[in-house]
């Protein structure tokens, strides 16, 4: 009977034949009754997050790279009331910037750092740049995200190198393996291997008979040995780190996190954030794997590479249909992996999100999360599109409600379903009164098997208010 | 005892099909911005939903389609025993995941959810 799921066709959001032209309609979008929703500037190319100053005026950066291998220029905008967009900041060929805050009269931004390694940046409001951190572990998946600043602290979280810890042929896909086939994933602490290691083509050469066995924590082509200790350090992959707003070197907060991306405070003083879980793709596919919200206690390991919000890779639900289920890599554990807060839609992207603050807004305390949505069939195959949304998650009982949605028979982004809604929502933030919800929607991304293609000038920034805010 | 299961399975499997077929033109979305609250919040309904986030959203959100297909049209007795017995690429959820109390209280959330058409 698993033939059935393995016959079916992955039907993916951004499996788009054409790319359309984005009107945004804020008709299309789904909201409980009384709220409303307008679009507040348009034509952005890949923005990704949005803080505001001291005066409650609005910033969204463009993160300056795309999945796709697009690079564009990193910038911070200052959006007008009219929409216009004044240009504060600009980076360099060292996007994506993934987050930005502000903190007493600056903007703290990470940058991803595909090619010259993630950093903390603090941007004055006259746009001067200066590093506070780099060399930051982000050549390869997944990058430098977050930041928020809290107690004198800039935390950020690190995406890591590779799905599940093996190097392998996906990564030559995601394009950074011929640019650093020495890179890999670095744990925080000492870890023991089990010694399994996982057999491939040696994709880094053209003889088809090379083959390549590559262990976990290790570069591509390099087999692991049971009982190998790889060291800890840091700054280190997969994880919430640390930094003093006066500048320092990185400090652990929290490991074991695969993409750590969306990070926020509780009304309550809790650190939470979201993880985007594992794809089934590479060497070592999981299949069936939810993204999590966590609350993050300092010093915890959360699981990854073999475990997911919680439960072992070799449990049932994990193995990827018609093939071997996931076997783990580490011989012993930090310690048992907390329960999540919540677990969200598998491929949903969960990233940014923020916690609501006012009784105008309602819904005080309830985590609202902006989800990017599927990149099927890259990331593996679902049969409906999965994100694309806004949803509000309540941290005491896990329940997941959408909030905000696009019309349709179907969910599914614009592009998709034909219509002016949300494209991809990639991070929501409150207004400093918490009386709006801006939404950054980071434009179409056309992802089929042969490419994965962001289109420039599609991204959108909304605003969800209640009543007559 | 492994061709009963079979049997069974195989009988699931086609009345799922079936249903999929009949229903195939309906819509299954049930959120709330869409439909609103839901009718019923007893406190089987709102102890079945808190199960259904631990076990279900993340590969039927709000029992739309996903990862898995959508459960909103299916009637409750097939889904009663496809928890139990797994289907396809599902796995089952045993008592020692899911006990029959919980059992019965996921099936009252369900219910609701596929009855919260606005």
């Amino acid at each position: 009977m698993s033939g059935c799921y393995g016959i079916r066709n992955a039907n993916g959001g951004g499996d788009i034949e054409e790319i359309p032209a984005r009107r945004p309609n804020p008709s299309d979008i789904a909201l409980p009754a009384g709220y409303k929703i307008e679009a507040v500037a348009t034509n952005l190319t890949f923005p990704s997050a949005i803080a505001f100053d001291d005066s409650g005026t609005p910033y969204v950066v463009e993160s300056g790279y795309s999945y796709g291998e697009e690079w564009t220029e990193p910038r911070l905008l200052r959006i007008e009331p009219d929409g216009r967009k004044v240009t504060v900041a600009t980076g360099g060929k060292n996007g994506p910037w993934n987050g930005v805050t502000f903190h007493q009269g600056s903007f703290y931004i990470s940058e991803g750092g595909v090619l010259e390694g993630g950093k903390i940046l603090r941007v004055n409001p006259g746009g001067q740049i200066t590093t506070m951190i780099s060399g930051l572990p982000s050549y390869g998946d997944h990058h430098t995200n977050g930041p928020v600043v809290r107690d004198g602290y800039v935390y950020f979280g690190q995406g890591t190198a590779t799905n599940s810890g093996v190097v392998g042929k996906d990564n030559l896909e995601f394009g950074w393996l011929k640019r650093k086939p020495d890179f890999h994933d670095i744990p925080c602490q000492d870890v023991t291997l089990n010694g399994r290691d996982y057999k491939t083509d040696n994709v880094l050469t053209d003889d088809p008979d090379d083959k390549a066995r590559t262990g976990p924590y290790l570069p591509f082509n390099t087999p692991a040995k049971k009982n190998q200790v790889i060291s800890g350090q840091l700054p280190c992959s997969g994880a919430i780190m640390r930094i003093p707003v006066s500048g320092g070197p990185a400090e652990l907060v929290a490991w074991g996190l695969r993409n750590p991306y969306g990070m926020a405070y509780s009304p309550d003083g809790r650190l939470f954030i979201t993880e985007n879980a594992y794809d089934v793709r590479g060497s070592r596919p999981v299949w069936g794997t939810g993204d999590v919200l966590w609350e993050i206690k300092p010093g915890t390991w959360y699981g990854w590479p073999d475990y997911s919000a919680g439960r072992p890779v070799d449990s049932k639900g994990f193995k990827v249909p018609g093939e071997g289920k996931p076997k783990p890599v580490l011989a012993k554990y930090p310690n048992d992996p907390p329960k999540p807060t919540a677990v969200l839609g598998v491929h949903s992207s969960s990233n940014g999100f923020d916690f609501a603050r006012s009784t105008s807004f309602g819904e005080q305390g309830e985590a609202f999360i902006a989800q990017f949505g599927d990149m099927a069939p890259n990331v593996g195959k679902v049969l409906s599109p999965v994100g694309y949304k806004i949803v509000k998650v309540n941290t005491t009982n896990g329940v997941v409600t959408d909030f905000a949605v696009n019309k349709g028979k179907k969910n599914g982004p614009a592009s998709w379903l034909k219509s002016g809604g949300f494209e991809r929502p990639n991070a929501v933030q409150f207004s400093p009164d918490g009386n709006t919800l801006y939404v950054v929607d980071f434009g179409i991304m056309q992802v089929t098997k042969e490419k994965t293609h962001p289109v420039e000038g599609t991204g959108v920034l909304w605003k969800i208010t209640k009543g007559g805010n | 005892m492994e061709t009963t299961r079979n049997n069974k399975i195989s009988l699931l499997g086609t009345l799922l099909v079936s249903l999929l077929i009949v229903f195939a033109s309906c819509t299954y979305r049930r959120s709330l911005p869409l439909k609103g609250p839901l009718d019923t919040q007893t406190a089987s309904v709102q102890k079945g939903e808190v199960i259904f986030m631990e076990h279900c959203q993340k590969c039927h959100p709000q029992g739309e389609g996903g990862l898995g297909p959508a459960i909103n049209h299916i009637p409750n007795p097939p889904k009663r025993l496809q928890i139990r017995l797994g289907l396809g690429a599902m796995p089952a959820f045993g008592k020692d995941q899911i006990s029959k109390e919980e059992l019965d209280n996921l099936m009252a959330y369900l219910k609701a959810l596929r009855n919260n058409k606005g």
